[in-house]
Order: structure tokens, then sequence, then C-alpha cells
């Protein structure tokens, strides 16, 4: 971008059309005047000449005499073989001219030549003889010469005060560029907020002002969204070191007591079955933390399986964990294509997190629903209530923060589920019960089908037992 | 046990991770306090009134309706009760947040038990609940001041010969490995297993100056500190 001084451009460019129109406006006026001045001059001649005809009876040095006035010099002149010029305007010498003859009346009007810049008019006043009237251009060209130079120096005046006057009047009309030059300086300088709201955002400042205040607030959002984004990683980061560090301390401390300890054989293994069993959930978590950085970018290697035995394998799963609550299988069964470790992931997330809210029974229900396979997992726990149902999935958000220790995991469970999902083409969502469900939290699962394998409706499996 | 600590303080557990509960239960016990451990808060007012604790050691996350900040409100309402938070949280503003609860001390997991042992000495000693002094025979050690004296004289000891010592009377009368010594005294980092044997040595060169030999070796298994009773030295 080219960026020349806008105010010494503008000055310099007025001020050059301002005397160019002066020029313009002179060099017309002058013309026009000197038309004007000639066409009065040539009045005057013929109305002088007019005169010669009326004038009689007198000798045509008198006449010549009384012709000549200022500005108009009369001359008589007389055709002598070469048409010699005789008579001109002289001091009166009585008789010396003969009298000249009546009949001057039919004489043809005068005839008004110009010749080198002077107007001539000239009147046969009798055979042989022709008055001679010429016009002294000299007056009129010293009052085009008098125009001239009033013009001059008013152009030239008027020129000067253009550009005395205009840098004041455009400072005045360049403030809005001041103001918005200042907002980007402010803007620059780390201050947010500001903004120029044009009071007419249709005029050319108007219009720059409002896509400045666009580009303002387009800036500011996203370096908002930027910081945002780096807000939560850093959370994240923090809760994700805050979660390892609880197995940690449980193998530090078991460590620690069998260094410190003489225990007998039963305790010591006790005691490192729960530091194994500490570790692995430490594995687990880590694992979990990489899943859940890559989401996003996840591909599953997918497999044409059963939805059913998909389900049923899950539920079977729990049945001989201690505290596991009792999965129980109904509905319709589907072709899904999936990664079915996958899905086995996200069908025990969602059952683990309906036991960590203290359920006791969960329900996994498939309903076939056009193009897609739903399964309805409900459970008979305290709920999620309608606020926190979209929360919940993003991730390290857990509803009771005391629940981590208690095998609740880190809050990476839905976030984790809900991406496989979608890695799946399906989605996963909290709703509310409906007849049928568990009356606590219910999660819809949705799955793209294959193909409908006999839309039949299954009887319900026995609930399989915990313990 | 020989030469049980005198005072009995009776320090309140809560931590639902059962391998750091029973681990540091064992270590407080060990170091002769009286103990009782419970996974969560739900019962702690009855338990406190049985239990009467000098002090509580608080996890700051707990299963239930009360995390530690909320249990040691409750504890402190009913008694004056010192309380120290063991928590994997440690921003400014948790540890605000647990001082503003009443925290006497604030553990950031993982930690050394050891070192936690030493704090709830620490948080107790300056309560004045526990004795400043640890009276072994002819040998006081003064824990506040870190002075050691012996029949009247005092020992000029580096801060790492204080450091085992005070170990090694802590735990008096019992066999100590030297990975043991060396974990509890230097920590878990990389040591090599001669500086026990070094600082052993100087330590006991010192303590033989004003009395005969209590720090001993047990060939093949490590060290003992049997302080002289008044009854054995008379």
């Amino acid at each position: 971008m080219r960026t020349p001084s806008l105010r010494r451009r503008v000055v310099l460019w007025s001020v050059g059309v301002l005397a160019l129109l002066l020029l313009v406006v002179g060099v017309g006026v002058d013309l026009a005047l000197g038309a004007v001045l000639k066409a009065e001059q040539r009045q005057r001649l013929e109305s002088v000449a007019s005169l010669a005809d009326a004038l009689t009876g007198l000798s045509d040095q008198s006449l010549a005499d009384r012709l000549s006035m200022p500005g108009i010099e009369a001359r008589i002149t007389y055709r002598s073989g070469g048409g010699a010029v005789v008579g001109t305007p002289q001091p009166r010498e009585p008789g010396r001219a003969p009298r000249p003859p009546a009949g001057r009346s039919s004489a043809p009007d005068a005839t008004v030549t110009e010749v080198g810049g002077s107007l001539i008019a000239t009147e046969a006043l009798r055979p042989g003889v022709t008055l001679v009237l010429t016009a002294d251009s000299g007056q009129t060209e010293a009052e085009l010469a008098r125009f001239r130079a009033i013009m001059a120096i008013a152009s030239a005046a008027a020129v000067a005060l253009a550009a005395v006057l205009l840098p004041l009047v455009l400072r005045r009309a360049m403030r809005p560029l001041g103001e918005l030059t200042r907002a980007a300086r402010e803007t620059a300088a780390g201050g947010r907020g500001r903004r120029l709201a044009p009071r007419n955002p249709a005029s050319d400042l108007g219009r720059a002002a409002t896509q400045f205040d666009a580009m303002l607030e387009e800036l500011e959002g996203a370096e908002h969204r930027a910081e945002e984004a780096a807000d939560r990683l850093g959370r994240f980061l923090s809760d994700a070191s805050h979660e390892l560090r609880t197995p940690l301390a449980a193998v530090s401390a078991g460590a620690e007591r069998l260094i410190r300890e003489p225990l007998d054989d039963a305790d010591r293994d006790r005691v490192l079955v729960q530091v194994v069993r500490e570790t692995r959930r430490a594995g687990r978590l880590v694992d979990d933390l990489l899943l859940v950085s890559r989401l996003g970018e996840l591909t599953v290697d997918t497999r044409e399986r059963s939805l059913r035995c998909l389900l049923q394998e899950a539920a079977d799963r729990v049945a001989p964990r201690r505290d596991g609550p009792t999965v129980s299988v109904s509905g319709d069964d589907a072709t899904v294509a999936v990664d079915a470790g996958r899905i086995d992931q996200v069908l025990a997330n969602l059952i683990a997190n309906a036991a960590a809210a203290g359920a006791r029974r969960v329900r996994l229900h498939a309903v076939l629903d056009g193009a897609e396979v739903a399964v309805r997992v409900s459970d008979d726990g305290p709920g999620i209530p309608v606020a926190a149902r979209s929360v919940v999935f993003d991730r390290m958000v857990r509803l009771d923060p005391a629940r981590s220790a208690a095998g609740g995991g880190a809050g990476l469970g839905l976030p984790i589920a809900r991406g496989l999902l979608a890695a799946h083409g399906g989605s996963l969502a909290c709703v509310d019960p409906v007849a049928g469900d568990l009356p606590g939290a219910v999660l819809l699962l949705r799955l793209p089908l294959v193909a409908a394998a006999e839309p039949r409706l299954l009887p319900s499996t026995e609930p399989v037992r915990a313990r | 046990m020989v030469g049980r600590m005198p005072s009995s303080a009776r320090v309140l557990v809560v931590e639902d991770d059962v391998l750091i509960r029973e681990s540091v239960t064992a270590a407080l016990d060990r170091a002769g306090f009286a103990t009782c451990a419970v996974a969560d808060g739900s019962q702690l007012p009855a338990v406190a009134a049985e239990f009467r604790p000098d002090l509580a050691l608080l996890d700051v996350t707990l299963p239930g309706p009360a995390d530690g900040f909320g249990l040691a409100r409750a504890l402190r309402r009913d008694r004056d009760l010192p309380v120290i938070f063991l928590t994997a949280r440690d921003g400014a503003a948790d540890r605000l947040a647990g001082f503003g609860a009443g925290a006497d001390d604030y553990v950031v997991k993982p930690f050394i038990v050891e070192e936690l042992v030493a704090r709830v000495r620490a948080v107790l000693r300056r309560l004045g609940r526990l004795p400043a002094t640890l009276d072994l025979g002819d040998l006081k050690i003064d824990e506040q001041s870190a002075e050691v004296v012996r029949a009247g004289a005092g020992l000029e000891l580096t801060a790492t010969e204080y450091r085992l010592l005070a170990y090694l009377a802590h735990e008096r009368g019992r066999i100590l490995s030297k990975t043991q010594l060396l974990t509890q005294v230097w920590g878990y980092d990389d040591y090599d297993a001669n500086l026990v044997e070094v600082h052993v040595s100087a330590l006991r060169r010192k303590l033989e100056e004003h009395g005969p030999r209590i720090l001993h070796t047990v060939r093949g298994f490590g060290y003992v500190l049997r302080p002289i009773d008044g009854a054995q030295a008379a």
C-alpha cells in the first residue's frame, strides 16, 4: 500500500485544480472581454462613419478633424494613380481643401475590416475620395492588460489562501481518521473492547469504521477463543496430573510400607495386589488420557457384528465383579459395522458410570429407528440433572467430585464414549427417561445399521445377577 | 517392645484409598501413635466422639456428601482438633482453601509416609500435645530446637546425622536395615548405601564420646538404637 501524506496530497491537488480552474476562467473571460471590446469598437467605428454621412458641407480636412477623436484616427485618401494617401487630421487650414460637391448621400455605408489587429473602416465619400477611420487598438489592449493583471493577482491570492486554509480544514475533516489510528494503536498496545461505533455507517469513513469494528470483533473473538482453549488445556493437564497422583500416592505408600515393615505373607500379598491394582488404574488413566486427546483423529477397524451379542457380552463382563450392577439386555437385534473392542469400551464406560453413581440396575434396550439402531442405557441411580446433560460430555467433568477415588474414573468415560461412537458414525446423548426405562440416568446411543436382522422383538433375557 | 513412646497421641485417619490408609496407619502405629482409620466421613462425628483424637488426617476428596474440608469444619466445631489434609490437588487456590478450612498442615500426594509422620509429630509438638523432648535414658533429643544432649553434654551433629539419630530414636529397639535408613533419612533417590555406614560411624563416634555404645550393628540385618534405661544404667 502506498501511503503518501493524505493531507499534503489533498492540499496539492486541490490547489492545483483551483489554479487550473482560475486559469481557464481567466483565459475565457479574457477572450470574451476581448471580443466584446472589439465589437464595441466596430460599433463605434460604424457610428463615426455614419456621422461622416451626416456631416455635410464640411471640407474634407475639417471632416477628418471632426471625426478624429480619442481612439479613432480619421483620414481622407484620394485616389491618384497608385492610390497615394492624402489628408490626415491636421490643425485646421481653412480653404485648403476644395469644397466637396453635394451628392455624397448616395455613397454606400462604411465597410469595416480588420488589419493587423486594428479595425479600419473605409467609406467612399466621393469617387476617388475615401474616408478611412482607424480604431486605435492600443486602448483595448491596455484595458485587457489591466484586466489580466487584476485577474492574475486575484488568482494568486485565491490559490495562496486555499493553500493556507485547506490544511486547517482538512485537519478537521481528517479527525475521524486520527480516531481510527488511535483505536488501532490502543488495540495493538493490548487494549481491548475499543470500538469506533460510527454514527453514519453508510459514509465512506463510516464503512471503514464499521469494517474496522468488525475486524476488532473478529480478532478479539479469536483471541478469546484461543485463550479459552489454552485455559481448557491447562485445566485438563492439571486435572490429569491430579488424577494420576492418587494412584501414584497409593503405589508409593504401599511400596514404602513393604520396605518399612516386616509383614507376614498374607499381608504382603494383599499390599502387593493393591499396588498392582493401583498401577493398572494409573495405566488405564494414562490410556484414557491418550485416547481422549486423540478422539478427533480416531479410526476404527469395523466388522459386522450382532448388536445384541455385543450388549450381552458387555453385560456378562460386569456380572462377576463385586458391587457390579445388574445388567439386563432387551429389545431388537441389528447388524452393525463396528470395532467390537471399542463398542465394548463404550458400554463398559456407561455401565461403570451408572455403578459409580450408585445404580444397582442397568438396562440396555435396543430399538430399530430408521437407518439407525438406538440403544437406551438406563439405570436406577440418581439420574443426571437436565442442566448438566451437555457438560457431562466435556473432559474431566464429574458431577460428584468426590467420586474419582471411589472408582468413578477421571470424568473421561463419557467424552471417550461419545468420541468412539462418533468414530463409528453414531452418537451419544443424555435424554429423559421414557416408559420402560429405569428411572435414573438415560443415555441414548445410536449406531448406523448395516442391515436390520429380522426385525423381531426378542424376549427380554433374564437379568444377569451380580454375585 | 522396648522403649515405646511414653505419650500415646491419638490420630484419626480418614482416607478412602485402602493402600494409603493402611500404610499411613501402620507407620503411625509404629511411631507410637494410637490410630483409628475410616474410609469415609459418614460416621465421623460418632467415631471422633468415641476415639477422641488429638489430630485428624483428612483426605480432601472423599466419597459421600462431605469432602475433607467440610469434615474439618465439622470436627473443629465440635472440638479444637488440629487437622492435616492429604490431597492430590496442589494449586495455590487449593492450598488456600485448605488453610481456609483450618488446616494445620497440607500434604500433597504422593508423599513419603515417614515425612507425613514427621509432620504429624511437628503439629502435635507445636500445639504442646507431644513433648518436645525425646527422652532416651542419658540421651535427650529436643526435636524443636534439634539439640541433642548426652550425659549433660551437647553434641554437635550435622543435619544428616541429626535426622539419622532422630529416626533411629523414634524406631528405637527396632533393627533397621540399611535400605530402610537410606530411604527414610535420605529419601528415595538413588543414593549409595555406603552413605549409611559412613554416617552411622560418625554419629556413633560423637555419641560414644559421652557414654557407652547405644547404636549397635546387627550383622546381616542393619542397625539398632538401644538406649540405656535408668534401670539398666544403675
